[in-house]
Parts: structure tokens; sequence; C-alpha cells
């Protein structure tokens, strides 16, 4: 981990939607390549915002924002960038997209992952009797795996996640949990995921980026839940039980 | 009569398949203000005595173009700038009929069998095969965007690129289809076989290919029955339409999904 470059690099970023009233103000950080973090923070703390920074869907107003070191600006190979957006699910309602045509349209890479393999890596139950189901008539947490199917389906080197735990239960958190661990080994993937669920990241030993407007802690999960850092994020005091998984 | 079916095949294969993406995105006024856009054109170009089906295309091109401004730069809804549009378009078209262009409105408001040339046909059709090829190709990028702007965006899709050549395909679509089916009813002819077949599809390349099948059976019969009954093929279009929707909807209460 030591010799490991920089996927994302944010030099005093702000961007804003409205003039005068920036989503994020000044964040600055790196996430080195392999490394799984979680951005956490209040709804409307800006942490949608930095993942769309990262995806090149929002310009800076001012600073850098550079992937895999290059500015996003200037950012060609998107393909390397898996993005799970919020509350994606609700994109398919009323609309007849089959799961094996989503995938496919994911996917431009000549090695990129077939919808099958895709689905085995999200461990989909039954990914062959998936394909033909229209997206919108599945359950919300297999809706969920197929997106996070489209977001792997290019075999990316860094994935963002914008509260993907929403439509899971405890079960499906622990797999993905396992699942970002082992693309981790196996691929070197680096994954930013955004949450405001405290609890979910609480079972996780791993690095917290803390965002509301700007960035307010970065460190380890242990130091995050022994510092002032969570109360000033949310305002009022949390009390965290941490589970092993 | 050969004509009309002909351009009725044009029409029925091009509208619905446009409409597939259009409609989802909720961009089904487009069809209406590219209509009274081409209805402009033709009574500008009755006042002026040039053509106004080449006129039309011209004017639908600069319509879609003002609209996706309006849009992009002030920032109002899609629908809103597609009403300002429509709105014009239809003003437009009455300035020209009031300093006296000569336009025979039943025919244009409801379609004819009679206005559709050789040159319209053949525009038509150069169209249709324009825009199968271009979405042929580039269907992973289409079904991204109409999936959503910002996933297609996220993998390297130049939304803008394809907002604007679907909205030109649209424009173009109901530009020539405009004579048969009619400034008020052609619109009809781009939603309602998407309607019916979404409620019947399975994947999106079915629900292309069921929309364009009722697209086809809906202008079809409706120009044959045009003649019988003595009306409008544009209206008589509808009205078949409206049919195979209703069968649609009850076919998918039923539980059947193709």
């Amino acid at each position: 981990m030591g010799t490991a470059e920089p996927a994302v690099e944010f030099e005093d970023v702000t961007v804003s939607y409205v003039r005068g009233a920036p989503a994020i103000k000044d964040i600055s950080f790196r996430v080195l390549e392999g490394e799984l973090v979680f951005l956490l923070g209040p709804n409307g703390g800006g942490k949608t915002t930095v993942l769309r920074a990262v995806a090149g869907l929002v310009r800076p107003e001012r600073g850098v924002v550079r992937v895999f070191g290059v500015d996003t600006r200037r950012f060609r190979e998107r393909w390397r960038v898996g993005y799970l957006p919020q509350a994606a699910s609700s994109l398919f309602e009323d609309l007849p997209v089959s799961v094996e045509e989503f995938l496919r349209s994911c996917r431009v890479v000549e090695d990129g992952l077939d919808p099958v393999e895709a689905l085995e890596l999200v461990g989909a139950e039954d990914p062959r009797g998936l394909l033909g189901r229209r997206v919108d008539s599945l359950s919300a947490g297999n809706v969920q795996k197929v997106l996070l199917a489209g977001a792997l389906a290019n075999k990316p080197g860094l994935l963002l996640l914008d509260e993907p735990t929403v439509y899971l239960d405890q079960r499906g958190v622990s797999a993905l949990v396992e699942l970002l661990e082992r693309l981790r080994s196996e691929w070197g993937l680096t994954v930013i995921v955004a949450t405001h669920d405290v609890s979910a990241v609480s079972t996780l030993a791993n690095r917290v980026i803390c965002v509301n407007r700007g960035a307010l802690f970065d460190g380890s999960i242990s130091e995050l839940l022994g510092s002032e850092s969570l109360c000033n994020i949310y305002g009022f005091h949390l009390y965290l039980v941490r589970h092993g998984h | 009569m050969l004509m009309a079916l002909a351009a009725a095949a044009v029409s029925g294969f091009l509208l619905p398949l446009v409409g597939g993406f259009i409609v989802p995105r909720r961009l089904s006024l487009l069809g209406d203000s590219s209509s009274h856009f081409a209805f402009a054109a033709i009574a500008v170009g009755a006042l002026l005595g040039v053509s106004g089906v080449f006129l039309a295309y011209v004017f639908v091109i600069v319509g879609v173009f003002v609209v996706l401004r309006l849009v992009r730069v002030l920032g109002v809804s899609g629908d809103q700038a597609l009403a300002v549009v429509l709105a014009f378009g239809a003003a437009l078209a009455s300035l020209a009929i009031s300093r006296g262009a000569r336009v025979s409105l039943g025919s244009v408001l409801f379609g004819s069998l009679l206005a559709v040339d050789v040159v319209d046909l053949s525009a038509g059709a150069l169209v249709a095969v324009s825009a199968a090829v271009f979405i042929a190709r580039n269907f992973g990028s289409l079904l991204l965007y109409t999936l959503s702007d910002e996933l297609a965006r996220a993998r390297g899709v130049d939304t803008r690129l394809y907002e604007f050549l679907l909205a030109v395909v649209a424009g173009l679509a109901v530009a020539v289809s405009v004579r048969v089916a009619g400034v008020l009813l052609v619109t009809a002819v781009m939603v309602v076989p998407v309607m019916a077949a979404s409620l019947l599809s399975t994947s999106f390349r079915r629900f292309l290919g069921l929309a364009v099948l009722f697209g086809e059976l809906g202008l079809f019969l409706g120009v044959l029955l045009s003649f019988p009954l003595n009306m409008a093929p544009g209206a008589s279009s509808v009205f078949v339409l409206l049919g195979i929707l209703g069968v649609s909807a009850a076919l998918h209460r039923a539980g059947l999904r193709i």
C-alpha cells in the first residue's frame, strides 16, 4: 500500500450548483489505489457531490479533481470508473428494459464482464434466469445487484457507490462488504462509498472521510468513534456499537 | 392511394421508433412543437410560393435547437420550452394565413391522402433509414441515455450530442409525417404505439419492435379506413391506435408479456 498511486485527488475543491451556495467547499483529500473509503455525513452534506465530481458529472468551481492522475475535465477513459448513483432503481420504473440489455449497454470494453459473469460476481441468484426479466419487475435488492453488476461490467479500477445499502438487509450489506474486499484484493479496485448510514460504516474497519460541506474528518473508523467529529457533523451525540462481520 | 399507404409505412415505422426514446424521456411534446413548426413552414411556404416540405425540415431543426437552448441556457424544464416553441409555431402559422397564405386547414390539421408526393416519400424513406442505422449503431448508448442522463454521462456517453441528434430525428420524423397524419394528430402516432408496446414488452428491443408494429398497423388501417369512412387519415389512424392501446391494456391486465 505504501507505493500505491493516488486513484483520486481533490485539491481545494469547491463545487456550487447555485452561485454563492457551495455544495462542497475547499475539500482536499487523496484516495490511493486499492483503498476502500467511506464518505460519511448527513443528508445534503455534499457526499453525492464529491462522487459526482469524481465521475466528471459536475465541474469544480475552484480547485482540481484528478482521477488516476488526470484532471476530470480531460479524463476520457470513463469506463475505468464504475458509478452507482443514488436511488438508481427508480430509473427503470415503467421502462421495459431487460437485465441483459442493461448490462450489455454498460459494457464498453472488449475484456469486460458478460452479463452472466457480472451477475455471478455480485452474488445474484440464478443469473441466467434473471437475464430476460424486466428490471422494474425485480425486487429492490435485486435491482441494486443489477445496477452494481452494471457498474462493474467494465472491470473498473475505481468504483463509486452512492448510498448502496439503502435497499439491502443486513445480510445484503455483509455480502456487499465481502464483495468489495474481494475485488480490492483481486482487482486492486479502489472503492469510495457515500453513505449517511453510520451503523453500516461502523461494521467496517476502514478509512472514513466525514463531509458536511467541507471535509471535517479523515481517518480510521476507530479514530472517528473516539473523536468529537461525529457530534460536530451531525449536531448531536451518536453512540455506536461495533459488530464483527 | 398507393402513395398514401407508402407514406403510412414510412411514418408508421419512423414515428414510434423515435418515440421509443423520446416518450420515456418525457419529451412527448417535442412531437407537438415540431408539428406546429411544420405547420408554420407549410403556411409560410404557401405565402412565399416555395415548397413547404423542405421549409418544414429547416423549421423543425431550428425549433428543436431553440428548445434545447432554452432548457440548457435558461434552465427551464423541457415541457415549458416545448410549450413556448409550440405556441410560437402556431402563432407564426396564424400570421402567415392572416397575410394571405392559402392553406387547406382541414388537410393540414388532420392529414390528407392526396398531400403526399414522391419527393415527400423519398425524403421520408431517407430519414427512416438514417434513423434506423443511427439507432442500431448506438443502441447501448441510447438505452443508457433513455434511462438516465447521469448514468450515461458517467459511462462516457456524450448525452448532449445524443439529445440533439434524437431531437432532430424526431423533428424530421414529424415533418415527413405531418402531411398524411396531420398537425394535430401526428404526435399520437409517436406516443400511443409506444404506450401500448411498453405494457406488453419484457425488453427494450421488443418494445421498439412492438411499437413499430402497432404504428404500422395503426397508420395502414387508418389510411385504408379513411376512404370508406370518408374521414381524414390522421383521425382514422388515431381511432385505430387507441383501439390497439385498449386491447394492449386488456392483455396487460391478463398478464400477457412478450
